[in-house]
């Protein structure tokens, strides 16, 4: 075993009391609406959140919102939602990178790009959060890159709160987990809030009723 | 309250060398509400400043000294919250290894009360007519320490006291025993915004119920006399007359 | 020795003296308040939230060597490296000793305390690295070559115009001094560039989780995530005592931490992060290294200090402290400021390198009152007073002055016949209100003393 490991180890304490099983804690919040919370607390944090009734008019949604940032280079993560819509049709002209078919220059795609497309795996209502794991078609730069991130999520994926997520995670866990809880900001100088620093400046989280 | 209880006033040391008129002015209150009281002899210093300067030994010393000048006492009130603290809250923990001395200890703390706790708990005051305003320091100790919000600001209302809250009632003065003496610029920092804060309130007087922190508030050069600092008690005491 | 009385005061008064500061400090430290005040409010038993996870931490630390076992064989399996450091210079070795070996020249750093502890970024340096802080603040007092003051906000102490000459030096091109969001975007595009060359990305932690052998950042930024997503290899460097032993632990851990620091119910970016990139993800570092740092903390497990090791780095405390607020973080000389650290670094750095810390204190408990997990600072100031006292750490003056005043007290005949003689010179010398003494005002005592009165009105 390694030294400093034997060293450190033994320098703890083995004269601790025994101290009783502490029982979990358990979230009894909820929400009358969880839509609303989530709305509420994602647009309290600078987010922006957009209630839609099918994939159609989410795939509306993101077309303006492309069209209105000007944007020519989008990075698009991959699942089956996202795969289902026809990314080539919806804004003439635009450039588009998948995550699972280019690698190579992806890290490139991804810091030209105007902004990146994501689901997620979970919304979180008590927070305004988007949860996503990294894996097969879903990059971290996609998110995290372009000053624009747009995430299409069904309602169905919506969770109260960060105990109830933590009693559903995989195992194992994917290489990265971020919880996004809105788009970058600062007030470290004189502690003025300026929204957008090294992550996007802005989200917009598209909620999918009814999916 | 039963008029045979008797009260055993101990001033404590600031006030015994220092600040007389504090200890004077709850003794002639005492006499104006009908209390029997007694002053005992045989005390000098709780021991809070040894205690928190990390001088056990004699922290010790003084403790055992209180104790047994103190144990016969029905009930013991003092005109400070931090003396109130130390005796009730730090005699049986400094004294958590000699075990008779524990029990003592334990015994004196359930019958120490701070002035406005023993004020309120017997409800001692006559209702007054609303006279003056004012507005309250929470120190450290009777806030945290002791968890005493409510009873100064309750018989101060009794008193005919309207009592207009600063901001950040419970922010510290500076004083901390010695630290005022270790750190002056910062306690003295500490002080200006604790009085530019009372005086906000537009009330005259800032009222505390510890002596420590009086005397520091007490000590600002440049004080506007017309904005002033007072003990509780006296203040109790000008309304009673 | 690094902060001795002296020290600290002569940085305090500095800090008071300079009206801007103030102003920063107050407005920086009232926002935080109210946010934290606000989040609090809010959230259904959070009172019983804090004694869970404080009895969490207390128990995690009974058996800190289990929890660390654990956390290296899940680390282990998702494949990163997991490396053992008993002291400051072995843990900066171990990261320089990587960088070497991988050929590195170019380092991005996320903000991370633990890293100034070890005096990373000088020994990097030293050794022919180039290393920028990505943190906004932390990069403003990087360009400054200055030592953050506050645990949250490291560059609380600088003015707008001082940023925008700090930036238009280090770009070669004019910022506007006016303009904080221009500043903001220059940092962004300035620092993006070395995100996107650097070899190593080192960040620290806020905990570690044993259960899946993960590493928790959260940042407001999103450098936290370009710091360990972009650079082939990320180093993390973590105390020994920041292990939660499950998932469950470390949710009511994040919910109190960003509660307590800023307001916010959680930070903008919560990033875990648990292995290298796996073979079929898109981007990701090929190599996650993670250095468990002892540095003085192990020895303190089981001791009267233990608790101070259940810290989550919020920083509430010196959002309350009265005496930061005026003092600022740079009088305590130490990377942990505010109660925290006129604890943590006697502790760990020793009594006798930081003697004036403990004493920089009115022990007011509003620190134990903001405390997420409830660590008695008082407490442990008032031991380490005592422990002060035993090692002899107290000035022979001040040491000779309470012995007597002491020996005094203890007699009530001495106390009444020093009191009388004090009353004498002071009648002789027209003393009346106070007096100046070594540099201290002190108060005179009274004419006559309380029982001289009573006496008097005793008599018939």
């Amino acid at each position: 075993m390694n030294q400093s490991k034997v060293q450190i180890l033994s320098r703890l304490s083995s004269m601790n009391p025994i101290s009783p099983v502490l029982a979990p804690w358990v979230s009894r919040r909820d929400f009358p609406d969880r839509k609303a919370q989530f709305k509420q607390a994602l647009e309290k944090a600078k987010g922006e959140c957009r209630l839609v009734a099918d994939l159609a008019e989410a795939t509306e949604v993101v077309a303006q919102l492309l069209a209105a940032a000007g944007a020519r280079e989008v990075v698009v993560q991959q699942n089956d939602l996202l795969d289902s819509i026809d990314w080539h049709g919806l804004v003439p002209g635009i450039t588009l990178h998948q995550a699972g078919n280019t690698v190579d220059d992806w890290r490139k795609y991804c810091a030209d790009a105007d902004a990146g497309i994501s689901s997620a795996v979970a919304l979180l209502a008590e927070t305004g959060s988007l949860v996503l794991y990294s894996g097969a078609g879903n990059g971290r730069l996609t998110t995290l890159l372009p000053p624009l991130h747009i995430a299409l999520v069904p309602e169905s994926h919506l969770m109260v709160d960060l105990f109830e997520l933590v009693d559903k995670l995989p195992t194992p866990l994917p290489a990265n987990i971020v919880i996004v809880s809105g788009p970058s900001k600062t007030a470290d100088i004189e502690q003025t809030m300026v929204v957008g620093v090294h992550g996007p400046l802005r989200l917009v989280v598209i909620v999918i009723e009814g999916h | 309250m039963p008029s045979k209880v008797r009260v055993t006033l101990f001033v404590t040391c600031l006030v015994e060398q220092v600040m007389p008129e504090i200890g004077i002015a709850t003794a002639q209150l005492f006499a104006r509400l009908g209390i029997q009281f007694a002053v005992p002899k045989n005390l000098t210093c709780c021991g809070q400043p040894f205690f928190n300067s990390g001088f056990l030994p004699e922290a010790l010393k003084l403790a055992k000294k209180t104790i047994a000048a103190l144990e016969k006492s029905e009930i013991v009130v003092l005109p400070s919250g931090s003396c109130t603290a130390m005796i009730r809250k730090e005699y049986p923990k400094l004294l958590a290894d000699e075990p008779k001395w524990t029990a003592r200890a334990v015994a004196l703390a359930e019958r120490t009360l701070e002035l406005s706790e023993f004020l309120a708990k017997h409800d001692l005051l006559s209702p007054r007519p609303l006279g003056g305003n004012v507005t309250y320091h929470d120190s450290c100790h009777m806030c945290r320490g002791l968890g005493l919000r409510a009873e100064p600001r309750q018989v101060l209302a009794k008193a005919g006291m309207g009592v207009t809250e600063m901001q950040e009632s419970d922010r510290c003065c500076g004083f901390g025993g010695l630290f005022s003496m270790k750190m002056p610029e910062v306690a003295s920092a500490m002080r200006t915004e604790k009085l530019e804060q009372a005086k906000d309130t537009g009330a005259p007087i800032m009222v505390t119920a510890d002596p420590g922190c009086l005397l520091h508030l007490r000590l600002q050069p440049d004080a506007n006399r017309s904005f002033w600092v007072r003990h509780l008690a006296e203040v109790l005491e000008e309304v009673s007359r | 020795m690094k902060t001795t009385t002296g020290d600290f005061r002569k940085t305090a008064r500095q800090a008071i003296d300079d009206k801007r500061l103030q102003a920063a400090l107050e407005s920086a430290t009232e926002h935080f308040r109210a946010g934290r005040q606000g989040a609090f409010a809010e959230f259904p038993n959070i009172e019983i939230l804090r004694d869970h996870l404080k009895q969490a931490r207390a128990a995690t630390l009974a058996n800190l060597g289990t929890h660390l076992e654990a956390f290296e064989r899940n680390a282990v399996a998702n494949g990163s490296t997991v490396h053992w450091a008993e002291d400051s210079g072995a843990a900066a070795n171990i990261v320089l000793d990587i960088a070497r070996r991988r050929g590195a020249s170019s380092v991005v750093k996320s903000k991370s305390m633990i890293t100034e502890e070890i005096h990373l970024n000088q020994h990097l340096e030293h050794n022919g690295l180039e290393v920028t802080e990505t943190d906004l603040g932390e990069w403003i007092v990087q360009l400054a070559e200055e030592a953050p003051s506050h645990i949250i906000a490291p560059a609380i102490h600088k003015t707008r115009g001082e940023v925008a000459k700090l930036m238009s030096d280090e770009g070669g091109f004019q910022v506007d001094p006016q303009d904080i969001t221009a500043m903001t975007r220059h940092a962004r595009m300035r620092l993006r560039q070395s995100f996107l060359s650097a070899s190593i990305g080192i960040s620290g932690a806020n905990l570690i989780v044993a259960e899946t052998g993960s590493v928790v950042l959260v940042t407001n930024e999103g450098n936290g995530r370009m710091v360990t997503s972009l650079p082939d290899i990320h180093i993390a460097v973590v105390g020994i005592e920041k292990v939660a032993p499950d998932w469950k632990i470390a949710a009511a851990w994040l919910s109190l931490l960003a509660r307590s620091a800023t307001g916010q119910p959680l930070s903008i970016y919560t990033n875990i992060i648990s292995g290298p990139a796996r073979s079929d993800d898109p981007d990701g570092p090929r190599e996650v290294h993670i250095i468990l740092l002892d540095n003085g903390r192990a020895r303190l497990t089981g001791g009267k200090y233990a608790e101070v090791l259940e810290c989550l780095r919020c920083g509430a405390c010196l959002n309350v402290c009265p005496v930061y607020r005026e003092a600022g973080g740079h009088a305590y000389g130490s990377p942990y400021s505010g109660p925290i650290g006129a604890v943590v670094s006697p502790l760990l750095f020793g009594l006798d390198e930081y003697p004036g810390l403990p004493q920089a204190s009115t022990l007011c408990g509003a620190c134990l009152d903001v405390c997420p997990v409830r660590i008695d600072l008082p407490r442990m100031l008032l031991e380490l007073r005592a422990d002060s006292v035993k090692q002899g750490l107290v000035p022979r003056h001040e040491r000779w002055v309470e012995r007597a005043a002491g020996r005094i007290l203890q007699s009530d005949f001495l106390t009444t016949a020093a009191a009388t003689l004090v009353r004498i010179a002071q009648r002789t010398f027209g003393i009346r209100d106070r007096l100046s003494l070594l540099g201290r005002v002190l108060p005179a005592l009274s004419q006559g003393s309380f029982s001289k009165w009573w006496r008097e009105v005793q008599k018939p």
